[in-house]
């Protein structure tokens, strides 16, 4: 965030490595950073030496800096990935209410039951400034994750006659997503990591439920297990339709002449409850098994995509691409 | 450069345009207004038989059943149906009549008294869970229905074993009697109440009422379980309209004015309705006559209920009961038209069986039932539909 705020705040590049090399030679960068430098030194020294480096390289250019047509570029191509989410319970709710015990039902959300999602989009980078790109990649993105609820009963006179079921549910959300990204690049040449942060708005256009049930009949006294079930059913009223997610990662870019090709990894963070609580029951009084009533949920988790952009600026006269 | 500056700024714009798109404001349903609940026991032979649903002072709810075939169970839940209380009447006082009354201070609960048939009167404060037996009516035997004119006297439908006959009895609000008439049945039908009573069996739809200076009553007379009109001042016999044994009956009836009813019908297993029915209450009719609409999918002796809504000024006939695949079903019907409005369904894949249903104090509905947990499982289930759900129905 720091290298971002100098961004905005306007501080050259140049200043930017004198602040570097006082922090280097004297190791003085309480001075600037105090509070934070403590925690992270490892940090900021990788971060100052990569900002150093390119800016040394940059400097040798620096009597031919491009301005104009030349001190921007756009970039226009492809994205796609796979993302792994977690529900995090943000409020508890049911529709069982037990005479005999105080909590019977409870919601398990195994991250090994949390199946992998994807998103598919197109992508376009803005580089006002060759340090900068904000990024705006609408997508269609499937997200996946589910729970399960159990349940037993027992013959009070005789305790071995039992019956126990277990549910498994699992939902299928596809959103359409429009994530705003704002990337620091380090290395603005043909390797460019970079790092980004990003505030991600997503649609809810259909959700579906597949129940999974399952279960063992002890009631004639030997255990007799039933054929497992599945059954699907629209979901697409559970859920908001609108939610938002922060986002936060970072990648690396490879610059051909034509293209780029780049890799990222973020961290998903879902701002707020993706269940309607206006829905919660309304929607799921047709539901077959039980457990149906959603958690008030939150989605965290990460996401790694791959993508293919191209640049849309190109000189004329060599008809090849404006490279920042 | 601007050019593109200004781009980026556009890019940014639409996005922030997009994220207040999505902040609207809408009304919102609370809680309370809208929820499902199944009460779990973790029992393996519970069996209830909800009968009756009414809504407390403190906007909880109050629910009586049956369970272990004829005790009387009580039970109540805050405003979002969560349990406060449960209780299980001990015997001798079992067969709870299907009605919970109000009264000041809570609730009126009739049931009988297993040694003498004779009619319980309890008074149960919702609020504490306090249940008192407060009077015992000895002229009754084998309660079957029981109805609080306007006039808050109470009408009983009883059964006269030494005599084979159904009786009628009026009485003050206190329980004094008023007058009592016998209505003298052919058949040896002892069999079907005391099943009835005991909980064996697919229960009988007797019920009582009144529609203006008349009383009806739906039990056995004469041949057949029939539906029998009489004078409210002296109980004296008017008219009938006979249904065929226990097999063709009519399941449910209200009264919507002078010679004017809702009713349903159960033949031979298939159920139906008639919306509005021109019944003269002076002749001896027969209720296959009847010009009912079938509908087949009503289970076999579901019980049915029939109530008026009030929904917006618009009154409404809504029937409830369930079908044989073991839905709720609701059919809303125009009160002063007769055509009907809707069809709804609750509960579309586990099993469901009709108890009792109301329209709650915010308007919305309010439905007990029972339903069968993993398929096996006995319980009572605890639909709330919000006034924005409800009034979809209309």
């Amino acid at each position: 965030m720091s290298c971002l705020l100098f961004v905005i705040r306007n501080v050259s590049p140049f200043d930017f490595y004198y602040i570097y090399l006082i922090n280097h030679v004297c190791g003085i960068n309480n001075a600037i950073f105090s509070g934070k430098s403590e925690t992270m030194p490892k940090l900021y020294l990788l971060l100052f030496i990569l900002i150093g480096i390119s800016i040394e390289g940059n400097a040798q250019k620096s009597k031919r800096r491009p301005t104009g047509f030349t001190s921007s570029q756009w970039y226009v191509g492809i994205t796609s990935g796979i993302s792994k989410l977690q529900p995090k319970v943000l409020d508890h709710h049911t529709e069982i209410d037990g005479w005999a015990s105080e909590d019977l039902e409870s919601k398990a959300y195994a991250p090994n039951d949390q199946p992998m999602g994807y998103q598919l989009g197109l992508v376009t980078h803005f580089s006002p400034i060759r340090f900068l790109q904000i990024s705006i990649n609408p997508s269609y993105a499937r997200q996946r994750w589910g729970y399960r609820t159990q349940y037993s009963w027992e013959n009070a006179e005789e305790p071995v006659y039992a019956f126990e079921m277990e549910y498994q549910h699992q939902y299928t959300l596809h959103y359409l997503q429009l994530p705003l990204t704002a990337k620091y690049v380090f290395l603005p040449r043909r390797w460019k990591p970079f790092v980004q942060v990003g505030i991600q708005y997503q649609r809810t256009m259909d959700a579906t439920k597949t129940l999974i049930s399952s279960g063992t009949d002890h009631t004639s006294g030997t255990a007799i297990a039933l054929a497992q079930e599945t059954q699907s059913i629209k979901a697409t009223p559970l859920f908001n339709k609108h939610q938002l997610a922060a986002k936060a990662g970072g990648g690396i870019y490879y610059h051909f002449t034509g293209c780029m090709v780049g890799i990222e990894a973020n961290y998903y963070y879902g701002l707020g409850n993706i269940v309607d609580d206006q829905q919660r029951y309304a929607a799921t009084r047709d539901f077959q098994g039980l457990g149906n009533v959603l958690d008030d949920l939150r989605l965290v988790g990460q996401e790694v995509s791959f993508q293919l952009v191209f640049p849309m600026k190109y000189l004329t006269k060599s008809f090849s691409p404006v490279v920042l | 450069m601007n050019q593109h500056q200004n781009l980026g700024k556009y890019l940014i714009g639409i996005w922030i345009i997009l994220l207040t798109a999505c902040a609207s404001e809408e009304e919102l349903i609370e809680p309370k207004e809208s929820f499902t609940r199944l009460y779990e026991t973790q029992e393996f032979t519970d069996q209830y038989e909800p009968l009756s649903i009414v809504q407390t002072s403190d906007s909880g709810y109050l629910t009586l059943s049956r369970t272990e075939q004829w005790k009387t169970h009580l039970f109540k839940t805050d405003e979002e149906g969560i349990t406060e209380w449960v209780q299980v009447m001990e015997e001798p006082f079992v067969h709870p009549l299907p009605q919970l009354f109000p009264q000041d201070s809570g609730f009126w609960m009739f049931s009988m008294n297993e040694l003498s048939q004779s009619l319980e009167v309890f008074a149960i404060n919702a609020l504490s869970g306090n249940t008192e037996n407060v009077q015992t009516v000895s002229s009754v035997k084998y309660p079957l229905a029981i109805h609080r004119t306007a006039d808050n006297q109470w009408i009983v439908l009883g059964y006269n074993r030494d005599t084979q006959s159904s009786t009628l009895h009026l009485f003050t609000q206190n329980f004094v009697e008023v007058w009592n008439q016998s209505f003298e049945i052919q058949e040896d039908v002892e069999e079907y109440v005391i099943n009835h009573i005991a909980g064996i069996g697919s229960p009988l739809p007797f019920f009582i009422g009144t529609n203006g200076n008349n009383v009806y009553f739906n039990g056995f007379y004469n041949y057949s379980f029939s539906l029998v009109f009489a004078n409210l001042s002296d109980g004296a016999f008017f008219g009938t309209m006979h249904g065929y044994r226990d097999e063709s009956t009519i399941s449910a009836l209200y009264p919507l004015g002078s010679q004017q009813y809702a009713l349903a019908q159960n033949n031979f297993g298939n159920g139906a309705v008639l919306p509005n029915a021109t019944i003269q209450e002076r002749t001896i009719g027969f209720g296959g006559d009847l010009p009912t609409i079938a509908y087949n999918e009503i289970d076999e002796n579901a019980r049915v209920l029939i109530k008026e809504i009030n929904h917006l000024g618009q009154e409404i006939i809504l029937y409830g009961t369930h079908t044989k695949r073991r839905q709720l079903v609701f059919y809303a019907y125009s009160k002063e038209s007769g055509e009907l409005i809707s069809i709804n369904y609750l509960g579309q894949t586990n099993p469901y069986r009709m108890g009792d249903f109301m329209q709650t104090e915010d308007g919305g509905l309010a439905v007990v039932s029972e339903t069968y947990l993993a398929g096996k499982f006995s319980r009572l289930a605890f639909f709330k539909l919000s006034q924005k759900e409800f009034a979809t129905w209309f």
